[in-house]
């Protein structure tokens, strides 16, 4: 089971609470992640209305998550 | 990797204001013979609705690798001498600088083109739901990168 480090930003840290998080995971896949801390926190926004950084780069949804991986969901700009 | 896209004058954190001045300084060149920069300026409304002011944030890491990609595109694609680009974080009030990009090149087709096309239309600034912004500047070459806006 990977540990994984997740930064939060905008609603996302709203809704948790916390702007960083160690996270264990049974999540194979960044999209599995997502819907498993989804169901925790009760995320309204779906992925296909964000982009996702895994280790400081961008990259789809079925990435394949490692220990020690720093996983950051980037949510939609809006307004400005 | 080019340095023409951070500037050594330009340290202010990306939480201050947008030094416009400062900014275009960074691009004088003895071949440049035009410069053509763009501010984004917040917007009173999103979807119709007031927005007082706006709160952006960053993810710094991700700056550096996204905002060198643009950057390469541009100075690749223009016969363009250099750039220099910037978005603001933190809370900015309507009117406020959100983003700037100067841009100098030998003649002024090219400065135009650089400025308005190419790899700058996928900078969305601050609008364009589900994209990251870019953001460059300060010292560290780049600030903050993924602007997470919320009205």
């Amino acid at each position: 089971m990977p540990r994984i480090e997740l930064e939060y930003f905008a609603q996302l840290s709203e809704a948790t609470g916390q702007r960083t998080e160690t996270r264990d995971t049974a999540a194979l896949t960044a999209a599995a992640l997502y819907d498993e801390l989804r169901a925790q926190y009760g995320f309204v926004l779906p992925p296909g209305r964000m982009r996702l950084a895994v280790n400081t780069a961008c990259r789809p949804w079925d990435q394949e998550l490692r220990e020690g991986g720093m996983v950051v969901f980037i949510t939609p700009v809006t307004g400005g | 990797m080019k340095e023409a896209w951070w500037c050594s004058l330009h340290r202010s954190p990306a939480d201050d204001p947008v030094d416009s001045v400062a900014l275009r300084t960074c691009l004088l060149r003895a071949e440049a013979r035009g410069f053509c920069s763009f501010e984004g300026w917040v917007r009173p409304t999103n979807d119709s609705r007031p927005v007082p002011r706006i709160a952006y944030e960053a993810y710094a890491p991700l700056a550096v690798t996204e905002g060198q990609t643009i950057l390469d595109e541009a100075l690749a694609r223009f016969h363009i001498t250099d750039v220099v680009a910037t978005h603001r974080s933190g809370y900015l009030r309507v009117g406020d600088i959100a983003a700037w990009i100067g841009v100098v090149a030998p003649h002024r087709n090219a400065a135009f083109s650089g400025c308005r096309s190419g790899s700058w239309s996928t900078m969305p600034m601050g609008r364009s739901a589900g994209s990251p912004v870019i953001a460059m500047n300060n010292s560290s070459r780049v600030g903050p990168i993924l602007a997470l806006a919320r009205p």
